[in-house]
């Protein structure tokens, strides 16, 4: 019934346009630039990656924000298992700073994050309102077109704003599985791994003289022990 | 007591002569070669592989495997394990 709900939502609200914006992002990680695009309207905003021309094998990803029931849905990967995970919309608590900056023209204030692990800065218009942003920023006074790691490990970055947007997104095709929460994800995660060294040496993969160390990087760190440092060593 | 001490140089010089061609019967032990060949130490080699992909935030998630082999004796050796082990994690790398 969840599942039906969550179908007809989208359907509705993609059709019924209010205010539709289209934003362009980079995404800026690792010496590596991807476009990405933000649709927003009232209730719903999908966030997509745009492939490169020259990428091989590239599976499309869409994160869907519905602002009614205040949950994202996305996929993740457990290395090559796909899953389909949901996540709150209010997992980050903003604290308003008092940098300033114009992006596209839009004169922008500052806000900072502590998210899963890393701190964030972002720049946000409320000439934009929509409490919204790439990937799962939200939740301030306005657009988020600028967000950076205080590592900088990634920082997204709006390239290009249209206002008014009368195009509709395709829909994702996610109405027939089964989504877990982001809790679970992350215990999943644990056992995959946990399951994986024990495996490395009972079916002889490492050879009893030889020892390994297995380390993850990715923006979210949920996983301390094979996200920091040197990894876990087995 | 000349003519005896005389007679005792005589019988001295008669003794060292007749010893001395008479060959040494010692043992002599030769001694021990020297190896100069240098030994190295053993290096352990390691090898390290990298998984990369793109996440649904745009960023770029990686996945380190290293592999450290004491009893491998080429770097061959140990990236055969890490590929192995990528491979247990991500079918198909």
């Amino acid at each position: 019934m969840k599942k039906i709900t969550l179908i007809s939502f989208l359907i509705i609200h993609i059709t019924a346009l209010g205010q539709n914006y289209l934003v362009e992002y980079e995404v800026l990680n690792s010496n590596n630039i991807i476009k990405a695009e933000l649709f927003i309207n009232d209730t719903i905003s999908l966030f997509k990656i745009i492939p490169n021309k020259d990428a091989k094998n590239f599976e499309t990803r869409i994160f869907v924000k519905n602002k009614i029931d205040e949950k994202a849905y996305f996929t993740e990967n457990i290395m090559n298992v796909k899953l389909f995970v949901t996540d709150s919309l209010n997992n980050m608590r903003w604290t308003l700073t008092n940098d300033t900056a114009t992006i596209l023209d839009f004169s922008c204030f500052s806000a900072t994050t502590t998210f899963r692990g890393r701190n964030y800065t972002a720049f946000y218009t409320q000439s934009i309102q929509a409490q919204d942003g790439p990937w799962k920023f939200g939740g301030l006074p306005g657009l988020i077109l600028s967000v950076k790691s205080g590592d900088n490990f990634i920082m997204w970055k709006a390239v290009k704003v249209v206002s008014d947007y009368s195009k509709v997104p395709e829909l994702p095709i996610i109405q027939k599985e089964n989504y877990i929460s982001w809790n679970d994800f992350v215990l999943k995660y644990r056992v995959t791994i946990d399951k994986f060294i024990k495996m490395a040496r009972s079916n002889g993969t490492l050879s009893n003289e030889a020892s390994a160390k297995i380390k993850l990087d990715v923006v979210e760190i949920f996983y301390p022990e094979l996200q920091t440092g040197e990894g876990i060593k087995f | 007591m000349k003519k005896i001490s005389l007679l005792f140089a005589f019988v001295a010089l008669f003794a060292t002569v007749s010893f001395a061609g008479t060959s040494d019967t010692r043992e002599i032990k030769s001694k021990p070669a020297i190896d100069k060949t240098i030994i190295e130490p053993f290096v352990a080699k390691v090898c390290s592989i990298t998984a990369t992909w793109t996440n649904g935030e745009g960023g770029q998630s990686t996945v380190t495997i290293s592999v450290t082999c004491s009893t491998c004796t080429t770097t061959q050796q140990a990236c055969n394990q890490a590929y192995a082990l990528l491979s247990l994690i991500i079918p198909g790398a």
